[in-house]
């Protein structure tokens, strides 16, 4: 059992995406109402600070007549400072005509105002009368019952003041709106990783508990939530059919392996564009190797082991096959074994896979060891020479062929012989015995055949002198079809050389045969 | 001839201006003047105290004018115009209430005029220093008369009323804390309260005559101010309780010191105005001359009762009544 492959660099968290929507998503909201908050808040808060400062005139104007008329300074004193400190005013000052009169000065003026640190103290007009130049002030007279003026109330709000509420109001909102992204955010991806993640990653860490091949081997969990059971439903069934598919792999591997073994022949796969090659164990034990020694392995090691007199045969069946797709390329060469000698290897293959241009691309194929029957061709050629010196020496002459069809436009030694060999009966073993008459050239004295029990007399009339006969058998030519194990006696070692053979053979007539 | 004259005369002249000038640097300093503001000199316990600052303040060659405003903000204010105008060296003032005292002061720290307040005090405010009765420790002693003597008659089941002063003011309702301090320790039940704000006679006998009324258990009146004593006297002869019910006072008056040996009046709480005039000129003369003033500064109030009073009675003729140096 083995953990799946680990997560690749590019790969991006699900956590983190889920997060950063949700995220982007509340803050969005969150701040578009906080922006519309603070908009309508600011509004508010000026017509309330309006409203405030015309209610503070309107409570002042009727209050402070009274205690204006009785010269009770303090007494109003301390209803403006509770006023300022209630309504939050800049500034409450109150113009005394009564008091004024009195000390001699026109006006006597007090009331608060805020300093700079927003504490309210007393207004003093020698100090503080720039103080509320620019600022909104709001201002009525104060009168008695009779309508006589008495002085005067101003309400004053300051710009400073109005823009560090407005400020102290943002800040609200803006911890507000935090708050509330928290209480959001922080229940949603609990949520998100309760509901949904965990349940995600546990069936990522159950496919990723895995066998040698890749089969998840821990049971699917079940969830409470359907959407997730369709998914841990289909992950089983499709771990069900890979299995079946992997037995049934095994199976077919395994069948294949013991016909591969059975045959005894070694495989390969060829990239032909890249050169890359695969072969199994016993393509190397051909040659005396193991895989690992012949590491690295590519088209090249193929190469590098085939014998250089067939690098043109090979190279022309491989030519033949790539330019009739449905041939097989089957080609008889020799590769140098380990120990040094040379090994016949029958190459057998086909092109699997064929780029966009139509060249080819995969090509595989089996290889064969064929030395031993490259010795029995030899053993049967020395027999043949054998025969070959018997005849030369022989006063009668003697043919066999063996019990197959002979092709019509065949030119056979024995035709050479026998004249045409359309009188020669198909599917015929014959034994043809010449007797060489004194003052006479060949003659036949009786001939069988052993196919259609046939008896006929042949009157071989035709001159046909033994040399000649024995020169014009055929030698060196290329096998045709799948099997060449009826060749003639009399080939030399060096026209055997010469047979590394090829075939590129239509995939149609398989069993299409010429025998000579 | 004329022309030795004329430069005789211009010699002449020249001298005399150089000896005048002499004169003029090496003249005294001009005479430092002092007002008192008080609410009004028509009540003793004022005209004692003007009394002790007058004394006070001609002993230490201070020029003391004194103004009554008869308890009228605006006279106050007038009388405070004036006196920035003149540019007084000092202010004592006995404001008519401690919310008034604060613009006052205010008007006389602008103009750059020290301020000592004797006695009622101020809501705030700069002054040189505050001059007042202990009055908690006072209406406290002379509340443990009162219940001696109701413990003494029997009568400590029974209820006492007041009829105090405007509890706005501080002094009013520290004498109605340290009061009923005493009554709570001896287990003596309140019987009600009331204001003066007419300060009247008949503001008094009325108050007088509705606890009597209203309590039949009322064992002893509590007033808080002496002047309308003979009020509630009349209240008490009028309800028919004279020995039922007691009377016991704060401040004083002259015929107290025969009406509390007689039994008259329980006794008496007695400020010493005349003493606290004394202060306040010599609080006002140490910041004048630079010296450290205690910013809050008390005078005892003596807890005159049949038993003490004999003993007391050289400091009551004094610094209660007035009756010293200048009588």
């Amino acid at each position: 059992m083995s953990k799946a492959s680990p997560q690749a660099p590019s790969e991006k968290s699900l956590y983190t995406l889920l997060g950063t929507i949700i995220l982007v998503v509340v803050v969005s909201v969150l701040g578009a109402h906080a922006t519309y908050s603070y908009l309508s808040q600011r509004d508010r808060m000026i017509q309330e600070m309006t409203e405030n400062s015309t209610l503070s005139i309107a409570t002042l104007q009727q209050n402070i007549a009274p205690l204006l008329q009785a010269y009770a300074v303090n007494e109003y004193e301390n209803l403006v400072a509770t006023e300022i400190s209630l309504r939050k005013h800049f500034a409450i000052v109150v113009t005394n005509n009564l008091l004024g009169n009195v000390l001699g000065e026109g006006a006597y003026v007090s009331g608060k105002i805020r300093d700079a640190a927003g504490e309210v103290i007393d207004f003093r007009k020698a100090e503080h009368a720039h103080w509320l130049e620019n600022e909104y002030e709001n201002s009525a007279p104060i009168t008695d019952a009779a309508g006589n003026r008495l002085g005067s109330v101003s309400v004053f709000i300051s710009n400073k003041q109005m823009k560090e509420q407005l400020w102290e109001g943002f800040i609200q909102q803006l911890l507000y709106a935090l708050a509330i992204a928290l209480l959001l955010v922080v229940p949603l991806l609990w949520a998100i990783h309760r509901r949904l993640l965990r349940p995600l990653a546990e069936i990522a860490r159950v496919i990723g508990e895995v066998d040698r091949d890749g089969v998840p081997t821990a049971p699917m969990p079940s969830y409470r939530y359907r959407e997730i059971n369709v998914l841990t439903d289909a992950m089983r069934q499709m771990v069900r059919v890979i299995e079946a598919s992997r037995d049934s792999l095994h199976r077919e591997g395994s069948r294949l392996q013991s016909v591969l073994e059975g045959t005894n022949v070694g495989t390969w796969e060829w990239n032909v564009q890249t050169g890359e090659t695969l072969f199994n164990e016993r393509w190397a034990g051909i040659v005396g190797y193991t895989l690992a020694e012949l590491e690295p392995i590519s088209f090249n090691t193929w190469l590098s082991l085939l014998h250089p007199d067939d690098h043109e045969i090979s190279g022309k069946c491989l030519e033949a096959h790539f330019s009739d797709p449905a041939s097989y390329y089957d080609c008889e060469v020799r590769m140098r074994h380990k120990d040094g000698h040379w090994v016949w290897v029958q190459d057998r293959g086909k092109v699997a896979v064929w780029d966009g241009d139509g060249k080819p691309l995969i090509m595989s194929g089996t290889h064969q060891d064929i030395s031993r029957r490259k010795q029995t061709e030899e053993q049967l050629q020395n027999s043949w020479s054998r025969l070959q010196t018997l005849l030369d020496t022989a006063s009668d002459g003697i043919h066999t062929s063996m019990k197959t069809a002979m092709s019509p436009s065949s030119a056979s030694p024995f035709s050479a012989c026998w004249g045409t060999p359309a009188r020669r009966p198909r599917n015929c073993m014959s034994l043809i015995w010449f007797r060489r008459f004194p003052g006479r050239n060949w003659s036949s004295k009786y001939v069988r055949s052993s196919s259609t029990r046939r008896s006929s007399k042949l009157d071989i009339g035709a001159r046909m002198a033994r040399r000649s006969m024995s020169r014009s058998m055929p030698r060196g030519s290329c096998s045709a079809g799948r099997s060449t194990s009826t060749r003639p006696p009399g080939i030399s070692l060096a026209a055997r050389k010469r047979n590394a053979s090829c075939v590129s053979r239509p995939a149609s007539s398989p069993t299409a045969l010429k025998v000579s | 001839m004329r022309k030795v004259i004329s430069r005789c005369s211009h010699a002449l002249t020249g001298v005399l201006l150089f000896i005048l000038s002499l004169f003029a640097v090496a003249a005294p300093p001009t005479e430092r003047r002092l007002a008192y503001v008080v609410s009004d000199l028509g009540i003793p316990y004022w005209e004692i105290m003007s009394r002790g600052i007058s004394s006070r303040a001609e002993k230490l060659g201070y020029r003391t004018t004194v103004y009554s405003t008869a308890n009228n903000a605006k006279q106050e204010f007038e009388v405070i115009a004036a006196l920035i105008n003149q540019k007084v060296d000092g202010i004592l003032l006995s404001p008519s209430n401690s919310s008034a005292a604060v613009t006052l002061l205010k008007l006389a720290g602008n103009a750059g005029i020290p301020v000592v307040i004797a006695d009622i005090g101020s809501d705030g405010g700069e002054y040189v220093s505050y001059i007042a009765s202990d009055n908690l420790q006072g209406s406290y002693q002379i509340g443990k008369v009162l219940a001696d003597a109701m413990r003494a008659k029997g009568w400590h089941d029974g209820s006492v009323g007041i009829i105090a002063i405007p509890q706005m003011r501080a002094n009013g309702r520290e004498r109605t804390a340290g009061f009923m301090k005493a009554m709570d320790e001896a287990g003596i039940k309140g019987a009600g309260l009331h204001q003066q704000v007419e300060f009247s006679y008949q503001e008094t006998y009325a108050f007088a005559t509705q606890l009597i009324e209203s309590n039949p258990n009322l064992r002893a009146l509590w007033l808080q101010g002496s002047d309308r004593y003979q009020a509630a006297l009349d209240a008490i002869a009028a309800a028919g309780r004279r020995d039922q019910i007691m009377l016991v006072s704060f401040d004083a008056e002259p015929e107290f010191l025969q009406m509390i040996p007689e039994g008259t009046l329980v006794g008496a709480a007695m400020q010493q105005p005349f003493l606290i005039g004394e202060k306040a000129v010599d609080a006002l003369d140490s910041h004048l001359n630079g010296r450290t003033v205690v910013k809050e500064q008390t005078t005892p109030v003596l807890p005159v009762s049949r038993e003490n009073i004999s003993e007391l009675l050289p400091a009551i003729n004094r610094n209660v009544l007035g009756l010293g140096e200048s009588q």
